[in-house]
């Protein structure tokens, strides 16, 4: 009998293994096999975001991930929600990032090919209708109110990327601006749809209480006979170099200060991502972390964080801070500028390294101990990365990473003239 | 604040010890629950039972906050503190070879914490300034006041994290105070998950319990809270929103009344978490109004409430209102249908199955069940018993506990902008309007708002129905 997968089976994390499968119209298939429970996660990712819009057309991408909830040629509105549901979804989801978009569920195992078949059917048999759109429409400009306009951390946010991105469409805010919103149409979301939505365009990712070669006869049962659409998304603009520190304040209905940083990093596949993690995590992982010493303890701060993102493009190593009721922002940048100075000079010792690789090591475990967290590991790194062992991989090179290399890239990459701040006052 | 509180007298029993081994398991997840939550708080400081949970991590007689906290990290440990009303937690994980260290830590802070006034000061320091960051949170301060104003005069009223005014009255010494008398072995519930040997296990937690003091501090039976008759309508005035949070309460139910799964069932139609709930089709599918739009029991050993969240823009707040209210009426008067019925009880039974997919989910449910004094396989029986009912026993349910005649609704957002007239107030019978940053207070109290018609208001002199009064006979 004909196969129409290339399988391979690569080492997971642990002791635990992955399941690929290739099939001919370019779709990928990745499952993790597990017993703990009679369940599994199914989750689909398209390899588009925010960073594929158009100038004038932000937010498409999210617009139209909630369209793909609407009905099918074949399943009117409604269907595909009470269908999953009935069946016993859980998380019944979906996500949209500068990135990739995401639609998840997890389900009994009797489902597998329940879900399989509405997944399929959506991926290129969506009917959209106007009356449809513009409620939609309506709902995400509610969602863009509660999430921005009326959260003081969301304006922070968006007005953070906006003064890190000039040119590149991370500047632009992945819910869309609201005007480009108001301008869009059926018609937009379809171009869409056909451009992006295709097998080739996306990779499944399975997690559960499912024997791999079951699920890749499932999904070449609904998936076989899409046709790829062989489409290439353009290349997004590249940004221009920073030269000099960019500050942005905003008086907003907060009662205590916040700030919020963006110093400019490579793209996630750039070896430098792996020191920039372990020194996001020395500096605010745990309250031994410099950070939190030096802002929350000393009572000048409440939270401080930093996180490194691996984006497929150029981004932002982020910090962000809420100061304590009197205290003022500048003062706690101040502090997180001199304890960043002494890590440029002088690097970090090796206690704080093991420390940082142990904290890690419960991560890693605590993180991945789910259906859905795997499934989503496997998906965010095979797009962003666009290879999901380049993730394992970053794993194990922590373990051998030397405390040199995250000396070398906080001089490299927190300077000033490379940062961008957003500082939010009270009115 | 009358009085909600009985306790009875003091007796010995031994701490539940819930063990769940895995083989070869990586972490080990540890929870200790103490059955004395914020119910606890002395009145006017409120927020003890908080402050002196997380003055567990700062410090203890043998290292300083700073030292404690070294040590965890260096074994890559992690501690959550877990507050609420009825119980107060403490959740740690570890990898599994670091167990020994890590429970040492983990008895140095249970039983040995040093209370040092310096730290005392810091915690409290940074409280008061989460409190008045939440002021910047729509949703959180319209939560937090929903809560504060409906509940007001009930225990469950007092919020765990306190208040400005009640952390000013709080002092070192009266954390001390909270530790000694309430942190006690048989009021604690601990269990464990992962990979670990239980004997051993067992024998190590056995040890480090024996350091507290052995008998219970004493039941406590806090009252459920009651919702007088009417329909009562607060609105938060925040200025320059474009959005408004609406929070509609209503009498709720509890974990162990007979009902509690029937009315499970009947929620998941009217507005559980599914894209097929009555409200999330009204309010969001086919009108737009709102983000999400949902309904819950929030339970506990007692009834405490049955709530609905929906998020619309100025112009669609009263409106949305006024239908989730409709929806509920109807709910109230009809039930569910078998259509209804039948899909819910589907859903709800095949999601069962999760509930179980993850030992650290098994664990924290057999923990909860001994908190709040659930019967025994509470969790391990919901697929059973959710299966078991039938359309007659849900809707039998709906009409003992949906109760549209007494609700309390809260709209945060800025009034000016929500287009409060006569229409929009239609149907309560009681207004009122503050300022969304000022404390809570007994409304019962304070003066109602009069809503005029082309919406400006003011301060009325003495209580009134609006709904039964005519506009013109509100004026001087």
């Amino acid at each position: 009998m004909k196969k129409h997968w290339k399988h391979s089976r690569q080492r997971f994390l642990g002791s635990s293994q992955l399941d690929r499968f290739d099939f001919e119209n370019g779709l990928r298939l990745f499952v993790s096999h597990n017993k703990l429970a009679p369940v599994f996660s199914y989750q689909t990712w398209f390899d588009v975001g925010s960073r594929d819009e158009e100038t004038g057309k932000s937010g498409l991408a999210h617009l139209f991930e909630h369209m793909m909830f609407k009905g099918t040629r074949k399943r009117p509105q409604g269907v595909f929600d009470r269908s999953m549901e009935s069946a016993g979804a859980r998380d019944l989801n979906a996500f949209t990032s500068t990135d990739y978009t995401a639609y998840v569920a997890s389900l009994p195992v009797k489902e597998l090919e329940l879900v399989a078949e509405l997944e399929s059917d959506r991926m290129t048999g969506l009917a959209l209708t106007k009356e449809q759109f513009e409620s939609e429409r309506e709902v995400v400009q509610n969602e863009r109110k509660q999430v921005m306009e009326n959260n003081p951390e969301g304006q922070m946010y968006e007005e953070l990327q906006k003064l890190a991105f000039t040119a590149h469409a991370y500047g632009r805010p992945v819910i869309g601006f609201g005007e480009d919103l108001d301008r869009m149409t059926t018609a937009d979301c379809e171009e869409f749809y056909k451009a992006n939505y295709a097998p080739d365009r996306a990779v499944i990712c399975v997690s559960g209480a499912l024997a791999p070669d079951k699920v890749a006869r499932a999904v070449h049962k609904f998936y076989g006979k899409i046709a790829p659409s062989r489409k290439k998304a353009p290349a997004p603009r590249v940004e221009p170099e920073q030269n000099g520190e960019r500050v942005s304040v905003l008086n907003l209905p907060v009662q205590v200060e916040k700030a919020y940083f963006g110093y400019r990093v490579p793209e996630g596949r750039h070896p430098d991502q792996v020191p920039l993690s372990v020194l996001s995590m020395a500096l605010t992982t745990g309250r031994s972390s410099r950070l939190y010493r030096a802002t929350v303890d000393k009572g000048v701060c409440i939270d401080v964080g930093a996180s490194v993102n691996s984006a497929k493009d150029p981004s932002l190593f982020y910090m962000s801070f809420t100061c304590q009721a009197g205290k003022r922002a500048e003062e706690a940048v101040d502090i997180i500028d001199r304890e960043l100075a002494l890590v440029a000079e002088k690097g970090i010792s090796e206690e704080e390294l093991e420390r940082v690789r142990n904290k890690l090591r419960t991560e890693i475990h605590l993180g991945l101990s789910t259906n859905p967290a795997v499934a989503r590991f496997v998906g965010q790194h095979e797009l962003v990365l666009g290879d999901v062992d380049a993730a394992i991989e970053e794993i194990r090179r922590i373990e051998k990473l030397d405390a040199s290399e995250v000396k070398r890239v906080a001089k490299q990459y927190l300077r000033r003239e490379q940062r961008c701040i957003v500082i939010g006052k009270p009115q | 604040m009358k009085k909600t509180k009985k306790t009875s007298s003091k007796k010995p029993s031994a701490t539940k010890l819930i063990l769940l081994p895995e083989k070869k398991g990586p972490l080990v997840h540890l929870e200790f629950a103490l059955t004395n939550g914020s119910l606890r708080d002395p009145a006017g400081k409120e927020g003890v039972a908080s402050l002196t949970l997380s003055m567990l991590l700062r410090g203890t007689q043998k290292r300083s906050s700073q030292e404690f906290h070294r040590a965890l990290d260096n074994i890559g440990g992690e501690i959550h503190l877990g507050k609420y009303k009825e119980s107060q937690r403490i959740y740690g994980v570890c990898l599994s070879d670091k167990l020994p260290a890590f429970l040492d830590l983990v008895e140095e802070m249970l039983v040995e914490p040093a209370f040092r006034e310096d730290e005392f000061v810091k915690i409290r320091d940074q409280m008061r300034s989460s409190l008045l960051d939440e002021l910047g949170s729509d949703d959180e301060i319209a939560d937090r006041r929903f809560q504060e104003y409906m509940l007001w005069g009930n225990s469950y009223g007092r919020m765990t994290s306190g208040s400005l005014e009640s952390l000013g009255n709080i002092s070192a010494g009266d954390l001390k105070t909270f530790h000694q008398k309430y942190f006690r072995a048989a009021d604690f519930v601990v269990g464990a998950s992962g990979g670990f040997d239980k004997a051993k296990l067992e024998k190590r937690l056995k040890a480090l319990l024996a350091r507290l003091p052995q008998d219970s501090s004493g039941r406590l039976d806090a009252e459920a809270p009651s919702f007088r008759a009417g329909k009562a309508l607060l609105l938060l005035d925040k200025p320059n929103r474009t959005q408004a949070q609406i929070y509609v309460g209503s009498p709720g139910i509890s974990f162990s009344h007979k009902d509690y799964f029937a009315m499970l069932i009947a929620n998941h139609v009217f507005g559980g978490s599914s894209f097929s709930a009555r409200l999330m089709k009204e309010v969001r599918e086919k009108r737009g109004w709102s983000y999400g739009c949902y309904s819950w029991y929030r339970s506990g050993k007692q009834p405490l409430y049955f709530g609905m969240h929906a998020v619309p823009s100025n112009k669609d707040a009263l409106p949305a209102l006024k239908l989730m209210l409709q929806l509920f009426q109807q709910y109230g008067r009809e039930g569910v249908t078998k259509q209804e019925f039948d899909f819910a009880k589907k859903s709800l039974v095949s999601q069962s199955a999760f509930l179980q997919d993850a030992l650290r989910k098994r664990l924290d449910h057999k923990v909860t069940e001994a908190v709040l004094g659930l019967p025994k396989g509470f969790y391990d029986g919901y697929q059973r018993k959710l299966a078991s009912l039938t359309y007659a026993q849900v809707q039998k349910a709906v009409k003992k506990h949906v109760d549209p005649t007494r609700i309390f609704a809260l709209v945060l957002g800025s009034v000016d902008q929500l287009g409060v007239n006569d229409q929009g107030a239609k149907g309560f019978s009681k207004v009122w309007m503050r300022k969304f940053d000022e404390p809570a207070m007994d409304l019962s109290a304070a003066n109602p708002y009069i809503v005029a018609g082309r919406g400006e208001s003011r301060k009325a002199e003495s209580p009134v129905e609006l709904s039964r009064i005519p506009r013109k006979k509100l004026g001087h």
